[in-house]
C-alpha cells in the first residue's frame, strides 16, 4: 500500500482515524522494506493559517512602534512586533502586544444616543446627524469642536477644515493642549517652527542620556529599552535620571538627581552658568548659528510678556545666570551641588554626545514653555546639536499629538501645515489652498481646551459663549484638571449641548446629550504620526460593530447636512468643502455612510493637506509613499530618481536637503530671519501654588506601563486590567509612618479643590521623596483630577497636573 | 551543577524505583561534565502522569517517552496558552514580582529551575533589559486589593491558537521542521530542555546545537509573524488597492 | 486509543512464517499490510493502551513470530473517562 502525500482537502476529508491508520502503516512499510523511497509518511501538515497579516502603528503612544495584525473571520486574533520597522524593530510593550484587545470589550457603544428626559434613547444616524446640524446651525459662533492626539491626520483635518474653512470660525482646539503645547511653544520660541529636529536614532549613537523629569522606563519602554540594550552589547551609555521620586527608570540610571517642583529651571540654568565657567561654549556655533534672547517688560500683573522677548547679548546672558551657581542651584532644587557640577561638566565636553529627553514633566508645567527653551538652550550653547546622538528630543504621549494635532494645526490658533491664525500671509495660503475668498478665514483666535470648557461650564447669560461642544476621541470629563469647575458644573447647565464620538461609555459619555458610536484603530483606515516626525499609515482590516461608523465620516457627513442648510460649508465658488468626485467627474457621496468606502477618503483628505506642508517645510510625501512604507520623517523630499527621501536632522547640511549647500547648519525659520536659533534666558519660578500649613503635601500625578492615559481601552484589557486593577496614591516611608498609615490603608487625599480616597502603596512601583506623593490618573473610579490644579503656561495654556499641594490623611 | 542533582532528588522517589538499577546509573552519571547519550529503552527525565499504569514488567513496557508523549505534547501545548492572550504574546507572570528590580527575573529565569512542582524556565529570548516592559503580573496589586475594587473587564477577544502539532518533515526519519520560527525563540533549551515542557523534550538533548538539523518550516518566512502565510511582499496579506 | 504501527519479524521456518501471518489475519486489532520476505508490516489498533500492551504479548505469544518493532505510535489524548490516560 503505497500512502502518498495527503493535501489539505483530503485532511480535510478524512477522518482521523483512518488518517493515523495510514500513517502507522506507511511508516511500519517502510521500516519493512528498509526502503525509504516511495513511502513517503503522510505529513502531519498543520492546517494552513488563516490568518491574514497586516501593518498599522500601535494605536497607544507616541513611540509609534509598528505592529503587525493577524485578522481571522472578520477579527483580530493575534499582534506581532513588526520586524521590518526601524522604530521598534519587533520589539512591542506589553499595551502594544495586547491592542489587538482594545476593540473586544464587551461594553463597546453601538448606536447613537440622545438624552431625552434624562434617559439616553437609541436613534438613528440620520437623526443623529440632524440634530448636531441643526444646533451648529442655530448658533454657529457657540459650537466649539474638541479633538485629539488621537485623531488621525485625515480625521483632525476633516474637523479643522469643517471649523475654519466651514464655519468661518477657530473655534477648535484638542487634547494636546493638555499634552504637548509647552513642547510646541518650546520648539516655536527656539527654532521659529514646531518639532524635533532629531530622531529616534539618537538614542543609538549617545554617549550620555538624560531624563529630564520622565519616567522612561513606563511610558515609552520601547525606546527605553533601545537605550539600555545597548549596554548588553557591550557600549557604554551613561542614564542620568533626573525625577522627583524612584521609578523604574531609576533602576537602570547611572546617576539618579532627586528635584523638587520647578527645580528644573534651576537645574538647566545652573548647566548653563558651568557651560560657560567651564568654557564650554561652542563659540564658533553660538556667533554663526545663536542669537540670545530674553523676555521683556510684563505690561501688567495679569498679562505675561509676549513671546517674542527682546533680544539680549551673550554677556548679558552669562551676566543673568551668573546667580545660578552649584550651590544655589542645590539650594533651589535640592540636588546636590557635586551633582550640578556633573551635568555642567558633561556639557561642557565636547567629545560626548548627549541626548536629553523629556516628556509630561516639562511640558505640564505652568513654565513649560521657558524650560522646553532652557534646555534647547544649553543644547545649542555647547554645540550639542544637530549631531548623530546631540539632540533634545522631546517625547510624545499620544500616537498623533504630533501627527494630527500640531501638524494638521487642529488648534485654535492653527492652521494645517504649522501655519498661525495670527500671520494675514498665512491665512491667504490657507485660503487660497481652500478655494476660500479673501478675509474668510477669521483672524481671531479661538478658545484653548481650558478656556472653552471653562465657558461651557459658565450659564450663558454669565459670558458661558460656548453653548455645544462636540467631543471626538478623547475622555475632557477624566483628563480636564480641576473637573469641579471644569466639567461638572455642566450638569446644572440645561440648555448646553455636549455632543460625544466615543468607543466606549466614558466620564465624558457620563454628561453627554448626544453619543455617537465609533469605530477605533483598524475598524477604519488611518494616519498617525508619531514623536520623531514619522507619518504612519494603516488600512481598514475589520468592521466596526454595531452601527459605529468613522470619526471622520461623522464630521463630513454634518458638514453636508449644514452645507445643504445653507449654513456655511462652501468655498468661494459654492462648492461643498468635502466635495469628492471620481475620475468621470461625478461627485461621490462620502456623506452617505453607504458609499464611504466607495474610495478612499483617506487618500483624499491626506493629498489635499499636504500641500500645506510645504509652507514651512514639513513636506509631507503622497500617500501612497506611506502605504508602502512603515511610515517616513519628513520633510520628506522627492529625488531626482522620483525617490522619496526622509530627513533625519534636520537644519543639519548633512540630511537636511533644505539647508543651502555648504552650510553645516541653518534654521531657516528663525524667528529673528537670521537663519539662526534663539538661546533664550528665563529664570527660576517658583510653583503657584507651594505646600502649607493646610495642605502641606505636594501631590504629583502621572501614568503607569499597563494603562494608557484614562484607562478607557486598556482596563477593558484583562491582562493589563489584572496587573493593574485600581490607582494608589505612593507615600514616603517617613511620612507614611507620621500619619500612621501602613500599605494598603486608604488615605484621603485633598486640596482646595477636591478630595479623593485611595489606598496607600508604600515601597512599591515607585518611591516619593519626602513630602510628595504620587497618584496615577488612569482610574475612572478615583479621579485625581478632581484634586489637580488648573494653572497654566501663559503662553502654551498647557495645565499643570505635575505639582500642587494636598493634605494626605489616614481615612478612617 | 549542585542545584541540578538537588532537584533530581526532589523527584518522586518511586520513579527511581521504577528505573531499574540500570537506569538509576544512567542517571545519575548524567551532568554537565561528562554528557552520555541515554540508552534507547531507559527514558531519564520524563515525569510520569500515571507510575501505576506503568509498573510492568520491563520489557512488554512501551518507552514512557513515546507512550505518553502526544498526551504531554498536547497538555504542554494547553499549559502555554492559558498564559497568554494568543500564541505569540508575551506570557503574563503568574506570581508575584518585586517591582523596582528587574534584575531580580533573571535569578530564576536566566538558567531555569525547579521549586516543588513549580518550573521556572529559561526565557526563550535573547537578553533584554527591561522584562517588565512586556511580562506584567497576572494579579497585580494583589497587597492592595479590597472588597469595593472594579470589577474584572469583560472582553470577548479569541486569541489565536497554535495547533500544536509536531513538524512537517522531509522524509520519514528526518528532523522535523520547527512549527514556529525563532524570533524570540532562539533558546530552544527553554522549552524543550531540561525544564522544558512535558512532552516536548527530545531524546537527544546532548546534542546541544539544535539548529544544525532543524530549521523553521518553509512556509515561514523568517521576516514575517511567526505564523500564516507571506506570500505577499513586505509580509502583508492585503493587496495593496 | 492506540494506533500503532508495527514490524513483525518472522521465523525463518516459512510455513511457520505463513501460519503466523494467518494468526495475525485474524486477529480483530490487526491490519495486515505489505510482507518483505521475514518481515510483515501490521498496524495494530486497540482502545487503550493497557489494552495495546495484551496485544503485544499476544502477538508475542504467536507461534511463528520471533521479534516485534515499533514504527509509529499514536495516542489519544487523555481523558477524565480514560482515567487521564490515553
Amino acid at each position: 500500500m503505497t500512502s502518498s502525500l495527503m493535501t489539505v482537502d483530503q485532511l480535510l476529508t478524512v477522518d482521523r482515524r483512518s488518517f493515523v491508520k495510514t500513517a502507522a502503516m506507511a511508516a511500519a512499510t517502510a521500516m519493512a522494506s528498509r526502503d525509504a523511497r516511495g513511502y513517503a509518511l503522510p505529513l502531519l501538515e498543520q492546517a494552513p493559517s488563516s490568518l491574514a497579516w497586516n501593518k498599522a502603528p500601535c494605536r497607544f503612544c507616541g513611540t509609534g512602534c509598528h505592529v503587525m495584525v493577524g485578522t481571522e473571520n472578520g477579527r483580530v486574533v493575534a499582534i506581532q512586533g513588526d520586524q521590518k520597522a526601524e522604530v521598534n524593530k519587533g520589539l512591542l510593550c506589553v499595551k502594544g502586544y495586547h491592542v489587538g484587545l482594545a476593540m473586544y470589550g464587551k461594553d463597546r457603544l453601538t448606536t447613537p444616543m440622545l438624552r431625552r428626559n434624562g434617559a439616553m434613547v437609541p436613534i438613528s444616524w440620520d437623526e443623529a446627524i440632524e440634530t448636531i446640524a441643526a444646533r451648529i446651525a442655530a448658533n454657529p459662533q457657540g459650537f466649539s469642536f474638541y479633538g485629539s492626539g488621537q485623531w488621525t491626520i485625515p480625521e483632525g483635518y476633516a474637523a479643522n477644515k469643517f471649523v475654519k474653512a466651514g464655519l468661518g470660525t477657530n473655534l477648535i482646539d484638542a487634547n494636546p493642549r493638555l499634552c504637548m503645547s509647552s513642547a510646541v511653544t518650546g520648539f516655536l520660541s527656539t527654532f521659529g517652527v514646531d518639532e524635533p529636529p532629531g530622531v529616534y536614532d539618537d538614542l543609538d549613537q549617545c554617549d550620555v542620556a538624560i531624563m529630564w523629569g520622565n519616567n522612561m522606563a513606563e511610558m515609552h519602554p520601547v525606546l527605553f529599552s533601545r537605550l539600555v540594550d545597548r549596554r548588553a552589547r557591550g557600549e557604554k551609555v551613561t542614564i542620568i535620571d533626573m525625577t522627583t521620586r524612584r521609578t523604574r527608570t531609576s533602576e537602570l540610571a547611572d546617576h539618579v538627581l532627586y528635584f523638587q517642583p520647578h527645580g528644573d529651571l534651576a537645574i538647566a540654568n545652573g548647566i548653563a552658568h558651568l557651560i560657560i565657567k567651564l568654557n564650554g561654549v561652542d563659540s564658533d556655533f553660538v556667533k554663526r548659528h545663536c542669537n540670545f534672547r530674553q523676555l521683556g517688560a510684563a505690561v501688567d500683573a495679569n498679562t505675561a510678556p509676549d513671546m517674542l522677548g527682546v533680544p539680549m547679548t551673550f554677556e548679558e546672558f552669562a551676566k543673568a545666570v551668573e546667580p545660578y551657581t552649584p550651590e544655589k542651584v542645590e539650594e533651589l532644587s535640592g540636588v546636590p551641588a557635586e551633582k550640578i557640577r556633573l551635568l555642567g561638566e558633561l556639557f561642557a565636553r565636547r567629545d560626548l554626545r548627549i541626548n536629553s529627553l523629556w516628556c509630561m514633566g516639562f511640558n505640564q508645567h505652568t513654565r513649560g514653555t521657558a524650560i522646553n527653551c532652557i534646555v534647547h538652550g544649553i543644547h545649542l550653547l555647547s554645540g550639542h546639536f544637530g549631531k548623530p546622538g546631540d539632540a533634545a528630543t522631546s517625547l510624545t504621549g499620544q500616537p498623533s499629538a504630533c501627527g494630527t494635532a500640531r501638524e494638521v494645526g487642529t488648534l485654535c490658533h492653527l492652521l494645517p501645515g504649522g501655519l498661525a491664525v495670527a500671520n494675514p500671509e498665512h491665512r491667504a495660503h490657507a485660503e487660497d489652498h481652500w478655494n476660500l475668498a479673501a478675509g474668510s478665514i477669521s483672524a481671531k483666535i479661538g478658545y484653548h481646551a481650558i478656556e472653552m470648557f471653562k465657558r461651557f461650564n459658565t450659564p450663558t447669560d454669565q459670558g458661558g459663549d460656548v453653548t455645544t461642544i462636540w467631543v471626538q476621541v478623547t475622555n475632557p470629563g477624566h483628563t480636564l484638571p480641576n473637573l469641579e469647575r471644569n466639567f461638572l458644573r455642566k450638569k446644572d447647565l440645561a440648555d448646553k449641548f455636549l455632543i460625544v464620538s466615543d468607543v466606549y461609555p466614558t466620564a465624558t459619555t457620563s454628561l453627554a446629550d448626544l453619543i455617537l458610536p465609533s469605530a477605533m484603530w483598524v475598524e477604519k483606515n488611518g494616519m498617525y504620526g508619531n514623536s520623531e516626525r514619522r507619518t504612519q499609515q494603516w488600512f481598514k482590516m475589520v468592521e466596526p460593530p454595531g452601527e459605529a461608523r468613522d470619526d471622520a465620516w461623522q464630521t463630513i457627513a454634518v458638514s453636508k447636512a449644514l452645507f445643504d442648510r445653507g449654513a456655511g460649508m462652501k468655498d468661494k465658488d459654492g462648492t461643498w468643502i468635502f466635495h469628492t468626485q471620481g475620475r468621470d467627474e461625478q461627485a461621490i457621496p462620502i456623506w452617505d455612510w453607504a458609499h464611504y468606502y466607495d474610495i478612499n477618503v483617506d487618500e483624499r483628505l491626506f493629498d489635499e493637506y499636504r500641500q500645506f506642508s510645504r509652507h514651512k517645510h514639513k513636506d509631507l510625501a503622497p500617500y501612497a509613499e506611506y502605504v508602502k512604507s512603515r511610515g517616513l520623517r519628513w520633510p520628506v523630499v522627492q529625488q531626482p530618481d522620483g525617490a522619496w527621501r526622509e530627513t533625519r536632522w534636520r537644519f543639519s547640511g548633512f540630511d537636511d536637503p533644505y539647508v543651502d549647500k555648504g552650510k553645516d547648519f541653518q534654521f531657516y525659520h528663525s524667528v529673528t530671519k537670521d537663519d539662526k536659533a534663539l538661546v533664550w534666558f528665563r529664570p527660576h519660578e517658583h510653583p503657584p501654588e507651594r505646600p502649607d500649613a493646610e495642605y502641606p503635601f505636594w501631590l504629583c500625578t502621572g501614568r503607569v506601563l499597563e494603562h494608557w492615559h484614562s484607562g478607557t481601552m486598556t482596563r477593558r484589557i484583562p491582562q493589563l486590567h489584572r496587573a493593574m486593577p485600581k490607582a494608589y496614591v505612593e507615600l514616603h516611608r517617613d511620612d507614611a509612618a507620621a500619619i500612621g498609615v501602613l500599605s494598603g490603608d486608604m488615605v484621603t487625599v485633598a486640596s482646595r479643590r477636591g478630595a479623593v480616597d485611595l489606598a496607600a502603596w508604600i515601597g512599591g512601583r515607585g518611591d516619593p521623596q519626602k513630602g510628595h506623593v504620587f497618584v496615577p490618573f488612569f482610574d475612572e473610579t478615583q479621579f485625581i483630577n478632581m484634586v489637580t490644579l488648573d494653572a497654566y503656561d501663559p503662553y502654551s495654556k498647557q495645565p499643570d497636573y505635575k505639582k500642587c499641594a494636598v493634605s494626605v490623611r489616614r481615612k478612617v | 551543577m549542585a542545584m541540578h542533582r538537588w532537584n533530581r532528588a526532589a523527584r518522586p522517589a518511586l520513579w527511581i524505583t521504577l528505573m531499574g538499577a540500570g537506569a538509576a546509573a544512567a542517571f545519575a552519571s548524567v551532568d554537565r561534565a561528562a554528557p552520555q547519550a541515554p540508552a534507547v529503552s531507559t527514558p531519564l527525565r520524563w515525569r510520569l502522569n500515571t507510575p501505576a499504569a506503568l509498573i510492568v514488567p520491563e520489557s512488554k513496557a512501551l518507552p514512557a517517552a513515546v507512550a505518553d508523549k502526544f498526551g504531554a505534547r498536547a497538555r504542554s501545548v494547553e499549559a502555554r496558552a492559558q498564559l497568554r492572550a494568543y500564541e505569540g504574546a508575551p506570557p503574563v507572570i503568574p506570581h508575584a514580582t518585586v517591582d523596582m528590580n528587574v534584575q531580580t527575573c533573571r535569578a530564576c529565569h536566566a538558567q531555569g529551575l525547579t521549586a516543588g512542582d513549580k518550573v521556572a524556565r529559561m526565557a526563550s529570548h535573547t537578553y533584554l533589559q527591561n522584562c517588565t516592559q512586556c511580562h506584567v503580573e497576572a494579579d497585580g496589586l494583589a497587597s492592595l486589593a479590597a472588597p469595593g475594587d472594579p470589577p474584572k473587564p469583560i472582553n470577548t477577544f479569541v486569541g489565536f491558537r497554535a495547533g500544536g502539532h509536531g513538524g512537517t518533515r522531509a522524509w520519514t526519519g528526518a528532523p522535523p521542521v520547527m512549527p514556529h520560527t525563532t524570533f524570540m525563540r532562539t533558546n530552544c533549551i527553554s522549552c524543550h530542555g531540561e525544564f522544558g515542557y512535558d512532552g516536548w523534550r527530545p531524546d537527544h538533548l546532548s546534542r546541544s546545537n539544535c539548529v544544525q538539523c532543524h530549521a523553521p518550516a518553509a512556509e515561514f518566512d523568517q521576516l514575517a509573524p511567526t505564523f500564516g502565510k507571506a506570500d505577499l511582499p513586505d509580509g502583508l496579506s492585503v493587496p495593496l488597492p | 486509543m492506540a494506533i500503532s504501527g508495527l514490524v513483525v519479524t518472522l521465523h525463518e521456518d516459512s510455513a511457520a512464517a505463513d501460519a503466523a501471518v494467518s494468526a495475525l489475519s485474524d486477529d480483530g486489532r490487526v491490519s495486515v499490510g505489505e510482507r518483505f520476505g521475514r518481515r510483515v508490516a501490521i498496524v495494530a489498533e486497540t482502545g487503550s493502551v493497557a489494552e495495546d500492551r495484551d496485544l503485544w504479548d499476544a502477538l508475542l505469544a504467536i507461534p511463528g513470530v520471533e521479534h516485534l518493532d515499533v514504527a509509529y505510535v499514536a495516542l489519544d489524548p487523555p481523558t477524565v473517562e480514560s482515567g487521564g490516560l490515553p
